[in-house]
């Protein structure tokens, strides 16, 4: 670890302390910041590339023993480049999108301060060094929650949040202590560690509270919908780099929270609800904002099973994709008066036989399908050692390809167009699988393999019930069933404004003998 | 004069003919299909001479100004709450409200 | 049997009491055909000052700007002290009449006094808060914001286009909420279980839930309307919605409200006794403030007054309310700015030209035309004329291979004719094939895409799959946002090349309706004889990107929609020989050396772009070529002067003016693509050789309008009861975005969340917001629309436009009540006259010395 790595990643922190000091506007300094710091990072990976680690300006002086705290490896290149590429973004649309913002300096001062301690979070490898950043984080999304105090909405979004990030500060100051206790020697980094039983659980436990709250996964799934009430750009931030944070802290102290299966199942279980009911939700809600708080709730909720399978790389794929994703989507989300507008110029789709349906709905399973098969052949051709257990995995980008296909085919089903959108999907689905592979092979020499994982099957399990979940929810004539009726209710309610958070009691009295 | 023999049974009705502005006749129209009305007829650009002065009839550009006349016929029993609602909304909106007895030859097309 | 006739009877009534009160909240279009609304529409029918007043007591409106705000405007000399005096004691006459004496022993008359309480006085700190309640306002007030919030909800699941579709939505708005309420799991058991026993019927159960809440006869219409008031985002919609054929009605949307509000309440022992002097005690802020301004005032002529001197400043004080200090520096801005532009009106005078232009742009009457207007008269001498952007065209269009249509004409009436955009007959079937199979290939990708996002396993890889692509094309936009804009445009028209059409005139129209429309548009826009070579119909839109106020800046005339279809549509039709035969024969001669063309002024950019050029005979083709040249002249005139005005434009040696709005124009964060309407403050209607003449400020629309060719009135009257009406919607509602943005404006953009095809919402929940956002009135720190009431200016026979006003009740009240202001005169040599309800008078607006600056 080098000097000026740390340099670089600080460089946000220190444009804000500059600007604040020489009183410059923060539409100037604040772009400056997050572009230089990958700017920076971009050059040190060229440099280190070129093997050249042993410069003496680039390690620090002396007696400066970083290597404990703060490690630059594959993981952590991986994060920073999402969090400097979503923040140069983020903070350069702000300069417009904010101008003339009463509020437009605070936004920069808190959101370079985001940047550079979730980005020297990525790069922590002492635990207590990790929970000081992801405070410092948690505080500073905070403030950016309250950049209009004045709306109605913030006091009820930063105070859900506090509840949320004081919950799980605690549980990983609580796990980071232990653990930092239990381990003798340079404090646990991400390799296997033994402890006493007891603690191995409790510890993982307490990590794996810390990382359902920040993700907003079950049952912490109640504060990130309420933050809407700050500026899109904050969302962009929050949607892609800070919610990630949990899967990095059990990605990176793998060592510490596979120790106990307990935690492995638990982590498992919770996202796989997250993931169910934030995507229900995010089919049910019509506003675009709502929309997308759920369906990261949901994506967080895939991450954490993937977490929990002990898959990390594809973890870590999902999180910063997603990351990107998610942010791009946040900003151009002034356009959803567009998209129905053209939704509807374009018509709905021509009625379809149901011999029809049946075979595009054949066909369009068909070529992901075999894309698969063709990535997989290939690489059992290589050797058997080349196939990973994320495979099961295949089965989602299988299903986005044939969802795809589908409703392609749907607007003029020929001959032509299939072999169009089958050429794609097989292509998309092997690069895909190659690029996975890929992460992955890079990834491990980074993440030790896990010590505990939920078993795949489990996985299969959790995808036959997505798809139930997902056939409950779609247009067709089962949607008004009854079960689908009480699930709408359930999911609206759940998903929607709160009435039983608010001090809405009238007469407590009057109320409980009602009641009782 | 004719003989009251040689006409055919008629079924009595209530006859209300309203006239307001065009952007106020979609009240109306709720009112009238809420009593249970089972239609009404509906003329437009009227004009006249009333208690606001000089009514112009037909404005090129500007529909809710123009002046509609609705017609609605309905049996007894549902003219009351019918009459009582639109007098109260023509409380509050400029507009007139005629009432007369009437017959109609196919009941069933009425109620 | 009584009972039942009874209670239905009381039923009827109450549902009229409903729609009797409708009106209080404007009717709120979808914003993806946002039409400007007074939001005090229905307030009308009061003095604009009264109205004000009756506003704030349902809407807790100010109605004005701040105190502060005016003062600040003394300070940098947009208001002037003298202007201020005047209104004060036309306003004020109580004053007047003791302004000789002095007040007390202070050397200041009663007139000083309040003068100078206008420019230095304290403000009130009080918020400003409205006074007819709901019940459960007066108990909780997080209360009535949870039933808001829930109700809202309801409505955005019922008339939202969300992926899942609200299963219960063919029971209705009301019984499918009843079935969901009343099996809500996070409302307190008691609350379900009043809303299980709902009546099916939601006027029965409306007026069962006013009895819960001891709601009086006498009061159920004050009562509504103040529910109706606290949702009225949903309210407005639901009312447009009701108007336009569409099954909804308020009923079912204040039966809903009363019955969570009544669940809530009921029982509740405050009910009896609390709401009963609800009205709280303002008398003590009140009675403090006038201490306090007494003080400042009395200090500021005498630092150690006695206590004789500062009671008597109290008394004079007293006079002029909180309202009436805002209220008078209000009109002392809007004297300002009528003073001003009489002083610019009275520059030109009109002498007929007799020598024909070369070209004649008929363009919208939109303010933002006016530079362009000024622009292309000044550089090529070419006239202009101001007509509705509609031309008299009201079309519902479908533009090629799309299926849904929009509705291309004023909001005041429905579309007349339909109107397909169809192939150029020459174009070939492999073309048309490529086009269309395009269009399809084009919507497929994009159901794909939206179909993969909002489904459940797929959407996990496709944020994967397409994670760094988004990333790319993000920072792609945000830093180059026009290069990128050009690279969409050239990769969507490979995929659906973009082809020659044209509007198919001859199956919207019989032959009968072309004529009588050919007709009725020259002889409404005064064009009859002196035709030139060439006559361009300008439409108008703006180009924006990621904006969901996009439909607020194209044309209003044409329904929230580009022009560029009704222009296309009125030059077809007069190009037709057919039409000009039939013309002849009704006294307008169009000679065969004369060619109507369509085009586009892109509000944005400032550019004009000629539309069906190419199907112009070839003998015109020189002449299209000089007015393209020219028109780029005037657009490049009518940006430089345009941009300076826009909010973080970085105009230098290394950004041109040309450079600045394409990259705005297609920036993904640009939150003020442009100003739109904004400045808006009078209206113009005279003949174009006089208004073409003067500098007229991009603050007025101009339409042309000719007395001596329409001695009937019949022009006249149409132009009062249908542009000038419109004027005004969009004139209030600008002056209400800026005087209560956070009531009758939308907030600001930065925290809006779309709902598709309805409307935005603040956060995460609550009602839509109605109105203008707060970046098109301002910018951020300064208010840059400047709220003035819209001046309407005629050059007409006095009796014969008294005549219209007084025989179109919508006139009448605009004109009596003073939503607008009113002045004509018959001729240009003639004086200026105010209309008042006591008839013609003087106008004051021009000062006595004659010009100011």
């Amino acid at each position: 670890m080098s000097l000026f790595l740390l340099l670089s990643v600080l460089l946000p922190l220190l444009a804000a302390i500059g600007g604040g000091v020489l009183r410059i506007e923060g539409r100037t300094w604040g772009p400056v910041g997050a572009i230089g710091s990958l700017v920076a990072l971009v050059l040190l990976v060229i440099v280190e590339a070129l093997g050249e680690r042993e410069h003496a300006w680039l390690s620090g002086p002396d007696g400066l023993d970083l290597e404990h705290w703060v490690r630059s490896d594959l993981l952590s290149n991986c994060l920073l480049a999402l969090v400097f590429v979503v923040g140069s973004i983020v903070l350069s649309f702000a300069r417009r999108y904010l101008y003339g913002d009463t509020r437009i300096d605070y936004f920069y001062r808190w959101s370079s301060i985001l940047l550079s301690a979730t980005a020297l979070m990525s790069c922590a490898v002492d635990i207590r060094l990790f929970a000081a950043c992801w405070t410092v984080s948690g505080a500073a999304v905070l403030a950016l929650l309250r950049m209009y105090p004045r709306h109605p909405g913030t006091t009820e979004g930063v105070k859900r949040a506090l509840l949320a990030f004081t919950f799980g500060d605690a549980a990983l100051w609580a796990g980071a202590l232990l653990a930092s206790h239990a381990c003798d020697g340079p404090p646990c980094g991400s390799g296997p560690v033994t402890y006493v039983n007891l603690s191995s659980s409790a510890i993982s436990l307490l990590l794996v509270v810390a990382a359902a709250s920040r993700c907003a996964a079950f049952p912490f799934q109640w504060w990130l919908p309420k933050t809407l009430a700050s500026p899109t750009p904050t969302s962009a931030l929050l949607h892609a780099g800070v919610v990630n944070a949990g899967g990095l802290l059990l990605v990176r102290f793998s060592g510490v929270f596979t120790a106990s299966a307990s935690g492995v199942v638990l982590i498992y279980i919770l996202g796989f609800l997250s993931a169910i009911y934030g995507s229900l939700a995010m089919r049910l809600r019509a506003d675009v904002k709502g929309s997308l708080v759920f369906s990261t709730i949901a994506q967080m909720g895939f991450m954490l099973m993937t977490c929990g399978l002990g898959l990390y790389a594809a973890t870590i794929f999902h999180l910063v994709t997603h990351g990107m994703y998610k942010s791009s989507l946040f900003l151009g989300s002034g356009s959803a008066i567009e998209h129905e507008r053209r939704h509807r110029a374009a018509g709905s789709n021509a009625q379809m036989s149901s011999m029809a349906r049946t075979l595009t709905a054949t066909c369009a399973l068909f070529a992901p399908l075999m894309g698969a098969a063709a990535a997989i052949a290939l690489m059992t051709s290589i050797g058997p050692e080349a196939l990973h257990p994320s495979i099961p995995l295949l089965t989602f980008v299988c299903s986005t390809a044939a969802w795809f296909t589908w409703a392609w085919l749907k607007r003029k089903m020929s001959l032509q167009r299939y072999l169009a959108a089958a050429v794609v999907a097989i292509i998309a689905t092997s690069l895909y699988i190659f690029a996975i592979e890929f992460f992955t092979i890079y990834l491990d020499r980074d993440i030790p393999s896990p010590q505990n994982a939920v078993p795949p099957w489990v996985l299969i399990a959790s995808i036959v019930l997505m798809v139930l979940a997902m056939w409950a929810t779609t247009g067709t004539k089962v949607s008004t069933g009854k079960f689908q009726r009480q699930l709408y209710v359930w999911v609206m309610r759940s998903a929607g404004t709160s009435v039983r958070g608010r001090k809405i009691q009238l007469n407590t009295k009057k109320f409980q003998t009602e009641a009782g | 004069m004719m003989n009251s023999e040689s006409i055919p049974p008629l079924t009595p009705m209530m006859k209300i003919e309203i006239v307001v502005s065009g952007g106020r006749a979609k009240a109306v129209h709720e009112l009238i299909r809420q009593a249970g009305a089972t239609g009404y007829t509906s003329l437009s650009g009227v004009s006249g001479l009333g208690h606001h002065g000089q009514h112009q009839g037909q404005l090129l550009f500007n529909e809710q100004e123009n002046l509609q006349m609705l017609i609605t016929v309905v049996p007894h029993g549902k003219a009351g709450p019918l009459i009582t609602s639109l007098r109260t909304l023509l409380e509050d909106i400029p507009g007139v409200m005629f009432v007369s007895e009437t017959s109609v030859s196919r009941s069933e097309y009425f109620t | 049997m009584d009972k039942i006739d009874s209670d239905r009877t009381q039923v009827a009534e109450f549902r009229a009491n409903v729609l009797a009160v409708a009106d209080t909240v404007a009717p709120y279009w979808p914003i993806d055909s946002f039409i400007a609304v007074n939001p005090l529409s229905g307030f009308e029918d009061q003095q604009f000052r009264e109205a004000i007043d009756s506003a704030t007591r349902f809407y807790g409106i100010r109605g004005t700007l701040r105190l502060q705000d005016y003062q600040l405007l003394v300070k940098s000399g947009r208001i002037k002290v003298e202007d201020i005096k005047i209104e004060l004691i036309a306003n004020k006459s109580q004053l007047k009449d003791s302004s000789s004496e002095a007040v007390g022993s202070l050397k200041a008359t009663a007139i000083d006094l309040a003068l100078i309480d206008l420019l230095h006085g304290p403000a009130s700190k009080e918020p400003i808060s409205r006074s007819i309640l709901t019940r459960s306002e007066c108990i909780n007030k997080d209360l009535a914001v949870t039933i808001d919030n829930l109700t809202s909800e309801w409505c955005s699941s019922y008339y939202g286009s969300a992926q899942w579709r609200n299963p219960f939505s063919e029971e209705g708005f009301y019984n499918a909420w009843r079935n969901t309420a009343s099996v809500d799991h996070t409302l307190p058991k008691k609350v379900r279980r009043v809303i299980g026993a709902c009546h099916a019927q939601s006027d029965v159960n409306a007026l069962r839930s006013l009895e819960v809440l001891r709601i009086e006869r006498s009061e159920v219409r004050d009562y509504i309307c103040a529910v109706l008031t606290r949702i009225r985002g949903w309210a407005g919609y639901i009312r447009w919605a009701s108007e336009h054929g569409q099954d909804a009605s308020l009923m079912d949307l204040v039966a809903v409200w009363l019955c969570y509000e009544s669940a809530f309440v009921e029982g509740d022992p405050s009910l009896e006794t609390l709401w009963r002097d609800q009205q709280h005690d303002k008398h003590d802020d009140d009675s403090r403030l006038l201490t306090e301004r007494a003080r400042a005032a009395v200090q500021r002529i005498d630092p150690s007054p006695s206590v004789a001197d500062f009671n008597a400043a109290r008394r004079v004080l007293e006079e002029v309310s909180e309202l009436d200090r805002r209220y008078i520096l209000q009109l002392a801005l809007e004297r300002g700015y009528y003073s001003e532009l009489f002083s610019t009106l009275e520059k030109g005078s009109q002498n007929a030209e007799d020598n024909i232009p070369s070209a004649q742009l008929v363009c919208c009457i939109d303010t933002r035309t006016q530079r362009i207007r000024q622009a292309v008269k000044q550089a090529a001498g070419i006239e202009t004329l101001g007509f509705a952007g509609f031309f008299a065209a009201a079309i519902r269009y479908r533009r090629l291979g799309e299926q849904a249509t929009s509705d291309q004409c004023p909001a005041l009436i429905s579309p007349r004719n339909y109107v397909e955009e169809k192939f150029e007959e020459s174009t070939s079937r492999a073309v048309r094939g490529r086009v269309k199979s395009g269009q399809l290939t084009l919507a497929a990708g994009e159901d794909g895409f939206t179909n993969a996002k909002y489904s459940l396993m797929p959407s996990f890889s496709l944020a994967e799959i397409s994670g760094v692509p988004a990333a790319v094309l993000s920072a792609f936009k945000t830093s180059l946002p026009y290069q990128y804009s050009a690279l969409r445009t050239k990769a969507r028209n490979m995929i659906r090349p973009s082809v020659p059409t044209t509007v198919d005139i001859f199956s919207g129209y019989t032959f009968e309706e072309r004529c009588a429309f050919a007709e009725t548009a020259l002889t409404m826009m005064g064009l009859v004889d002196r035709f030139s070579r060439l006559v361009v119909f300008t439409g108008h839109g703006s180009t924006n990107e990621n904006n969901p106020y996009s439909a607020s800046l194209h044309c209003g005339a044409c329904g929230g929609n580009e022009g560029s279809p009704n222009a296309r549509v009125a030059a077809t039709t007069l190009n037709d020989p057919a039409v000009r035969e039939f013309l002849n024969t009704r006294g307008i001669s169009i000679p065969d050396t004369t060619w109507f063309l369509s085009a586009e002024h892109d509000t944005t950019t400032d550019s004009v772009r000629i539309l069906d050029s190419d199907i112009a005979p070839a003998s015109f083709a020189g002449e299209i070529a000089t007015l393209m040249a020219d028109l780029d002249v005037a657009s490049s005139i009518a940006r430089n002067d345009r941009v300076k005005d826009l909010p973080g434009a970085s105009i230098g040696r290394r950004k041109s003016p040309r450079r600045e709005v394409l990259a705005r124009a297609h920036d993904w964060a640009q939150v003020y693509p442009e100003w739109g309407l904004a400045k808006n403050a009078s209206i113009i209607i005279g003949p174009p050789e006089w208004t073409s003449r003067i500098d007229i400020q991009p603050r007025s629309f101009v339409h042309a309008y000719n007395s001596s060719l329409d001695e009937s009135g019949a022009v006249l009257e149409n132009i009062l009861t249908a542009p000038v009406v419109v004027a005004q919607w969009i004139n209030c509602q600008y002056y209400f975005s800026t005087t209560d943005p956070e009531i009758f404006g939308s907030g600001t953009k930065t925290v809006h969340n779309a709902i598709g095809g309805v409307g935005v919402l603040s956060g995460f929940e609550g009602d839509i917001r109605v109105g203008l956002p707060l970046q098109s009135v301002s910018d951020g720190s300064m208010n840059y629309h400047e709220p003035v009431r819209l001046m309407v200016v005629v050059q007409a026979d006095l009796n014969l436009t008294k005549d219209i006003v007084d025989r179109n009740a919508v006139l009448k009240q605009l004109v009596y009540n003073q939503w607008v202001l009113f002045t004509a005169r018959e001729s240009c040599q003639d004086e200026w006259f105010r209309l008042t309800s006591s008839g013609w008078r003087p106008n004051s607006y021009i000062s006595v010395e004659g010009t100011r600056k």
